[in-house]
C-alpha cells in the first residue's frame, strides 16, 4: 500500500499530449541512460527516455503528478536522481527521498549520495540529500 | 536573485535550441549569452560568484557594425585565461570543434583547479541534447551535501 501525504501538481503546460508509448512504470528492466520521471496519483513512477518537454507525455492527458524529476542509470543503478521538471516544478526534498524509496520499491538499486535536490527559486546550487 | 548559467556561443540557433532545453528542465536559473569575449569578463567580473556554471564555445564570427567597421570579438580562450585567475567556482563545458583550441582551454582551467567538461558539436543542431547531459551532470557533479533536510514541506530554504 503507498501512502501519499503530498499534494499532487497539474502540468504547467496542460495541453492534453497522448501518453507517450514508450512511457513504463519504473523498474530493473532499465538501460543506461538518463530519463524523465514522473510519481502518478497512486505512487507508481513512471519513465520516459529524456528529450524535449516530455514530461506532460510522460502520464500525459495533462494528468496530475506527485512528483518529477529526471534521473540516470549507469550500470544499472540509479547514479543521480533530481527535482529537475520545468512541467512540475516540484520543491519538496522530503517527497524526492520518497520517490527514491518507490523505485526501490519498484526493484531499481539507487547508489548512496544519488539524490540531487534544485531549490525552485534558483537562489543556490543543488544540494546532495542522502 | 537567481543563479546563472552563462554561455558564450554566438549562433542564434544553437543559442535558441540550448534555451530551449534549459528552460524545459531549470527554469529556475537564469541563462545569459554572450557574443563577446570581452563583455562576457565584463559580465563575470560581478557574477561569477552566482554563476552555477559556464559554457565556452572558442571560435567566434566577427560582427560588422552598422558603420561598416568589423569588431574582434576574441575567443572562448579570453574567458578561461581569465577564470584561472581565480579558484574554482563552478564547472566548465566547452562546446567547440576546435580541439586544440579546447585542448588549451581546459589545461589552462584544470591546472587552476577547475572542473571542465567537453561536448564536441556535430550535425547542425544534433549534438544539443548531448551538450545538455553534459551540463546537467556538470551542475549534479558540483552538488554539496545538504546541511540539513527540512522535516516539513516548505522549509527547503534551510538547504542552503
Amino acid at each position: 500500500m503507498v501512502t501519499m501525504a503530498a499534494m499532487s501538481k497539474q502540468p504547467a503546460d496542460s495541453t492534453p499530449y497522448p501518453q507517450d508509448p514508450r512511457s513504463r512504470t519504473a523498474g530493473p528492466w532499465m538501460t543506461d541512460g538518463t530519463y524523465v520521471y514522473v510519481r502518478d496519483a497512486q505512487g507508481l513512477v513512471y519513465v520516459l527516455p529524456d528529450g524535449p518537454h516530455v514530461h506532460p507525455r510522460v502520464l500525459g492527458y495533462a494528468r496530475p503528478a506527485m512528483y518529477a524529476g529526471d534521473l540516470t542509470i549507469e550500470n544499472g543503478q540509479v547514479v543521480d536522481i533530481t527535482n529537475l521538471s520545468g512541467t512540475f516544478k516540484f520543491d519538496d526534498p522530503i517527497e524526492l527521498l520518497g520517490v527514491v524509496t518507490q523505485l526501490e520499491n519498484q526493484g531499481l538499486v539507487v547508489a548512496a549520495g544519488s539524490t540531487r535536490f534544485f531549490a525552485c527559486d534558483g537562489m543556490s546550487p543543488p544540494v546532495t540529500l542522502n | 536573485m537567481a543563479m546563472k548559467i552563462a554561455i558564450l556561443e554566438d549562433d542564434e540557433r544553437r543559442r535558441i535550441a540550448m534555451l530551449d532545453r534549459l528552460q524545459d528542465r531549470m527554469p529556475q536559473y537564469e541563462t545569459v549569452f554572450f557574443a563577446d569575449a570581452v563583455e562576457m569578463i565584463q559580465w563575470l567580473a560581478t557574477h561569477l560568484s552566482d554563476t552555477l556554471a559556464i559554457s565556452l564555445d572558442h571560435d567566434l564570427v566577427l560582427q560588422q557594425s552598422g558603420d561598416g567597421k568589423v569588431n574582434d570579438p576574441g575567443t572562448g580562450r579570453q574567458i578561461a585565461d581569465y577564470l584561472s585567475q581565480f579558484g574554482p567556482q563552478c564547472p566548465v563545458v566547452f562546446h567547440s570543434t576546435n580541439a586544440p583550441a579546447v585542448a588549451g582551454m581546459e589545461l589552462a582551467l584544470r591546472d587552476a583547479g577547475w572542473t571542465t567538461y567537453r561536448v564536441s558539436p556535430y550535425d547542425d543542431l544534433a549534438w544539443i541534447p548531448d551538450w545538455f547531459a553534459t551540463i546537467r551532470r556538470a551542475i549534479i557533479n558540483a552538488a554539496r551535501p545538504a546541511a540539513s533536510i527540512p522535516q516539513s514541506p516548505g522549509a527547503s530554504r534551510v538547504l542552503r
